[in-house]
C-alpha cells in the first residue's frame, strides 16, 4: 500500500498542458457566445417568465458583448505561456547570473553604467539588431530595440538593498512577468515589464523592453526569457538559500510549521492538488497538497478549525535543491550514505535515507530507487 | 469556487472552474486512461464543453465533470480497442505524450479503467470512499469492491514478478 502511494506520487509532477486551458476557454466562448440560453437561470426567479426571458435575453446580449470586449482585452494582457524550451534554447550567463534564451536571441554588449555605480548592468540579451547606445538614462534609452524585437536587461545591486522598497526573497516575483505595459521606463516610450528579486542575499532587477510592432509571440518569448532569470551555478560560490535542502527540516527555505501565508510570500500562490478532511475523535483536520510549479515544490498543509494552515511536509523531485554537500535528486545511493547526519535503510521496494531523526524533529527523507535519489521530502513530527 | 455565483454562464466562470478543478480532473483521467495524456486531454476538454452546454441542469460541477470525462475516457479506450481488433497491424498501445514513467504506466495498465480511477482517487488523491463513489457515479460499497479487486490484482502481479 505504501509503495503504491509512493509510486503514484509521480502524479505530483504531471500537469495539464496550457493548450488544454486555451482549448477549453475557446470552446466555452464558442458555446456560450453562439447559443446564449433562452430562459436560462438568470438569477431572478421571482419575475414572470416572459419578462424574465426578456431580461435574460438582454443580459445574455450584454454578457456576449462583454465577452467580445473581454476576449480582446485578454488577448493583450492575459498571461502568456512560457516560450517552449526547445533544443534550440540555450543559457547565456555573465557576472554570476543567467538567462535561458530561444533561438534568435543572443548576448548583447551592455551599455556603460557610468556615472551610476550601483546598480550595475550584469547581463543583456536581445533579438537581432539590439545594441547599446549612448544615453544618460538608467535602463530605457540605453538600448536600441527594433520595432519587432525585444531586449532583457538584468541589473544587480552591490549594496544590500535595491532602495526601491522591500524585495521579496526568491524567484516568485518573476512569475508576475506575464504582460507588458507602457510606459515602463524612463526614456523608453515602448512597452515593457520589470521584476525585482532577491537571490543569494542580493537584489536584482530584470527589465523587459519590446518594440512597437513586436508580435504576441515575441512578447511571450521576451517575458519567458525574463522569467528564466537565475543565479549562474558558477556565481559567487555561496549557495543560494532558496535551493538548499536543510536536513534539519527545510527545502528551499520552506520550513515545516511555516504558515501558508509566509510560504506563498516566497513561492507565489500555488495550485491545489488535493484536499482531504478527516474527522477522528481527537478533532477534525484538513490536509491540503499544493503544487508550486515554478519552484518545483509540493507543500502539504495541515489545518484544523482552531489553527491556520501550516506546512506539514515539503516534497520535490527537482535536482535544483541540494544539501550543503550537494546531495540532490539524481545523486547516487553512495553519495546519500556519505551525507553527514543521514542514515539509509531498506524499505519495501526503495531505500529511505533519512536525516533529522529524533523525537519531535522534522524528518528529511531522500527516496532512493534504482540506485539514485528520486524524491526528497521533509515532514513535521506528527504527535 | 463558488459555483452559484454565476447565474449566467460566461468564460470567466469556466476559467475559474478550470483553474480550481481542471488539473485534478485531468490528472484523474490520465490515471483512468492508463497514462494516455491525449485521451485525458480530449475527455477533459469535451467534458468542460458539455458542461457549458448543460450549464442549467448541472448542480455540482465537480462530480459531473469527473463522471462525464470518465465516460469519455472509457468510450475512447473501447473505440481504440475496436480499431485495434480491426487492424492487426496497429501497435498494441497508441503513442502517448509520456507524461508518466514506464513503471507507473505499467502498473496502471494492469487494471481495468474503473479500478485505475478508484486506485488513483484513493491512494493518490487521498479521498474517502464516499467521495470516490460520488465522483465515479457509484456507491461506496462498489468503490470498496473495486479497490479490493485492484489490490488483489496488483498483489498477484507483484508476486508473479517476484517469482520470475
Amino acid at each position: 500500500v505504501f509503495d503504491l502511494r509512493e509510486t503514484l506520487r509521480e502524479f505530483d509532477d504531471v500537469r495539464p498542458p496550457e493548450a488544454l486551458r486555451r482549448r477549453i476557454l475557446r470552446d466555452a466562448a464558442s458555446v456560450l457566445g453562439a447559443a446564449p440560453q433562452a430562459g436560462a437561470n438568470t438569477g431572478w426567479p421571482g419575475l414572470a417568465r416572459p419578462l424574465a426571458w426578456a431580461v435574460g435575453g438582454l443580459a445574455a446580449a450584454l454578457v456576449l458583448g462583454l465577452l467580445v470586449i473581454a476576449a480582446h482585452t485578454r488577448d493583450a494582457h492575459a498571461p502568456q505561456p512560457p516560450a517552449r524550451q526547445t533544443n534550440q534554447s540555450h543559457v547565456v550567463s555573465a557576472n554570476g547570473v543567467r538567462l535561458t534564451v530561444p533561438r534568435g536571441w543572443s548576448a548583447v554588449r551592455p551599455a556603460s553604467d557610468a556615472p551610476v555605480t550601483d546598480p550595475r548592468t550584469l547581463l543583456v540579451v536581445g533579438t537581432a539588431e539590439v545594441h547599446a547606445q549612448a544615453s544618460q538614462c538608467q535602463i530605457g534609452g540605453k538600448y536600441h530595440v527594433p520595432a519587432e524585437g525585444a531586449v532583457v536587461v538584468v541589473v544587480g545591486w552591490l549594496s544590500s538593498s535595491a532602495g526601491g522598497g522591500p524585495v521579496t526573497a526568491g524567484r516568485a516575483a518573476l512569475r508576475h512577468l506575464t504582460s507588458v505595459h507602457k510606459p515602463s521606463f524612463e526614456c523608453y516610450a515602448g512597452r515593457g515589464a520589470v521584476a525585482q528579486v532577491r537571490l543569494g542575499g542580493r537584489d536584482y532587477q530584470v527589465n523587459v523592453m519590446v518594440g512597437d510592432r513586436a508580435s504576441q509571440q515575441r512578447i511571450a518569448q521576451a517575458l519567458a526569457v525574463a522569467r528564466s532569470f537565475d543565479l549562474a551555478s558558477s556565481g559567487s560560490g555561496k549557495a543560494d538559500p532558496h535551493t538548499v535542502i536543510d536536513v534539519t527540516g527545510a527545502i528551499g527555505g520552506i520550513h515545516t510549521s511555516a504558515t501558508r501565508l509566509s510560504v506563498e510570500r516566497t513561492l507565489g500562490s500555488g495550485a491545489t492538488i488535493s484536499t482531504v478532511t478527516r474527522h477522528p475523535k481527537t478533532g477534525s483536520y484538513t490536509l491540503q497538497r499544493v503544487a508550486y510549479p515554478a519552484s518545483r515544490l509540493v507543500v502539504l498543509y495541515f489545518a484544523s478549525p482552531n489553527h491556520l494552515a501550516r506546512v506539514f511536509g515539503v516534497f520535490t523531485r527537482s535536482p535544483r535543491y541540494h544539501t550543503a554537500d550537494g546531495l540532490r535528486v539524481g545523486s547516487t545511493l553512495g553519495q546519500a550514505r556519505s551525507e553527514p547526519g543521514i542514515r539509509c535503510s531498506q524499505q519495501e521496494t526503495w531505500i529511505a535515507c533519512q536525516g533529522g531523526l529524533g523525537y519531535q524533529h522534522p524528518l528529511t527523507s531522500f527516496i532512493v530507487k534504482g540506485g539514485h535519489v528520486v524524491r526528497v521530502f521533509v515532514a513535521a513530527a506528527a504527535d | 469556487v463558488s459555483w452559484r455565483r454565476w447565474a449566467i454562464p460566461d468564460v470567466e466562470a469556466i476559467d475559474a472552474l478550470y483553474t480550481s478543478i481542471g488539473g485534478e480532473v485531468w490528472r484523474a483521467m490520465v490515471a483512468a486512461s492508463g497514462g494516455r495524456a491525449e485521451v485525458a486531454d480530449e475527455a477533459t476538454a469535451e467534458a468542460f464543453k458539455r458542461l457549458c452546454q448543460s450549464w442549467d441542469s448541472v448542480r455540482e460541477p465537480r462530480p459531473w465533470l469527473y463522471r462525464t470525462a470518465y465516460r469519455l475516457v472509457v468510450e475512447e479506450l473501447r473505440r481504440a480497442r475496436r480499431e485495434l481488433a480491426a487492424d492487426a497491424t496497429e501497435p498494441a498501445d497508441p503513442p502517448d505524450k509520456g507524461v508518466l514513467s514506464v513503471e507507473v504506466i505499467h502498473l496502471l495498465r494492469q487494471l481495468p479503467a474503473d479500478q485505475r480511477l478508484v486506485v488513483f482517487l484513493f491512494y493518490y488523491a487521498d479521498l474517502p470512499l464516499a467521495e470516490i463513489a460520488s465522483l465515479t457515479g457509484s456507491t461506496a460499497v462498489a468503490a470498496r469492491i473495486r479497490l479490493h479487486r485492484a489490490r488483489k490484482r496488483l498483489r498477484a502481479m507483484i508476486e508473479e514478478a517476484s517469482r520470475v
